[in-house]
């Protein structure tokens, strides 16, 4: 009976690491280095903003991107331009909408590597209740994950504006957005 | 007619002459921000000139507020005696309708911005923000409707005060260089004729 258990228990490891995510690194972002930015233009201007509170759980082993997992989960009430204008019109019913939606969501499972370090990682993004995949490509080793990818997002595709702008006129349609995260593997 | 009458209180002098420098700019930015809005080498400047004109118009409806106060609790000075009856009626009924639109106008505005599709806040000159008319609850087609309507009332008083003003400037210089009475000089102390 002992036997028996112990093998059942050897194999199930056995399972579990050859499947590997179970057993994928955690890593964690360095705060300091990473930002979520965006930008646009309104109004023939330019504005930059950024998202002030946001969270990573990352699990990745550079060996076995396929098992990757990451999830980003962003405060859209953090967004902010610097502009009290923008600050106070961007968490409206018409854009963010934070009461409804008070998170926005990127989540990726599995990493395509190229073999020389470079990876891809093909996520969807959440923004409301509208969700679009999204390619996020960053370079990575056995101690440091970069990340420096700018996605250009088209707002309409989540709703953003959708009322108070469809045509763009006030408000470009296009929300490059940039992630740039530096990532190592948490201490064990 | 005698030398020495009586003027308006400095407080309501202040609150004419502030009001009136207000509205003339209220006037000057608002004829010119709805189409340099549509004009994509002016549309940013016009979009600034919307949140000053806002701040503005605000201020003219706490002053306007302030100045009916005022007025309703202060007697004001009483007209020429060579006044025909006329004419004391058009001066008090030009009074009457300053009254109304310097009111109007602002919470007419009020009323658009707080309507508007666009849900920007109206941040009171950058200090605080402004609460906008709890409409909340209306249906965006309604709340279109009403923003256009109130739009067009705003722009329609708008164009009445223009014409209401060169009324009373107009009036004020008659009783000036024409009647040569004191009428001018009630709200222009230093333009008193001395004795």
């Amino acid at each position: 009976m002992r036997r028996l258990f112990l093998t059942v228990l050897t194999l199930a490891i056995a399972t579990l690491s050859s499947a590997g995510s179970l057993w994928a690194m955690p890593w964690g972002v360095d705060k300091g280095k990473s930002e979520i930015t965006f930008s646009g233009v309104h109004a023939g201007a330019p504005f930059e903003g950024r998202f002030e509170d946001w969270t990573a759980n990352i699990e990745f082993d550079p060996a076995a991107p396929e098992n990757a997992v990451v999830l980003v989960t962003i405060q859209t009430a953090s967004a902010k331009t610097g502009n009290s204008l923008y600050d106070g019109t961007l968490p409206g019913v018409d854009w963010f909408n934070v009461a409804t939606f008070p998170q926005a969501r990127f989540e990726a499972f599995g990493a395509e590597a190229d073999g020389s370090g470079n990876y891809v990682l093909n996520g969807k993004l959440t923004i409301r209740d509208h969700t679009v995949p999204v390619t996020v490509a960053f370079q990575a080793n056995d101690s440091e994950a970069r990340a420096d990818s700018t996605v250009t997002l088209q707002r309409l595709d989540f709703g953003m504006g959708s009322e108070s702008d469809p045509t763009g006129d006030w408000v470009s349609l296009e929300i490059p957005v940039t992630v740039k995260l530096i990532a190592h593997p948490s201490a064990k | 007619m005698s030398t020495v009458s009586e003027r308006y209180s400095s407080v309501a002098i202040a609150l004419h002459w502030l009001i009136a420098l207000a509205i003339i700019l209220q006037l000057a930015s608002g004829l010119w921000m709805v189409d340099a809005l549509t004009v994509k080498e002016t549309q940013m400047r016009a979009f600034q000139v919307y949140q000053w004109h806002k701040s503005l118009g605000l201020t003219v409806l706490i002053l306007s507020l302030l100045r009916l106060f005022w007025r309703l609790t202060h007697r004001a000075p009483p007209l020429p005696e060579g006044m025909t009856a006329w004419e004391r009626l058009a001066a008090k009924a030009t009074h009457v309708l300053f009254y109304v639109l310097i009111i109007a106008l602002p919470l007419t505005g009020w009323v658009v911005v707080s309507a508007s599709k666009l849900g920007l806040p109206t941040l009171y000159w950058n200090l605080f923000e402004w609460p906008h008319l709890p409409l909340g609850d209306m249906a965006a087609d309604a709340k279109a409707v009403l923003e256009e309507r109130v739009g067009t009332l705003h722009e329609f008083l708008a164009y009445a005060t223009i014409g209401l003003l060169v009324l009373h400037i107009g009036a004020a210089l008659k009783h000036h260089l024409v009647e040569r009475d004191d009428v001018l000089s009630r709200m222009i102390p230093f333009l008193r004729r001395s004795g």
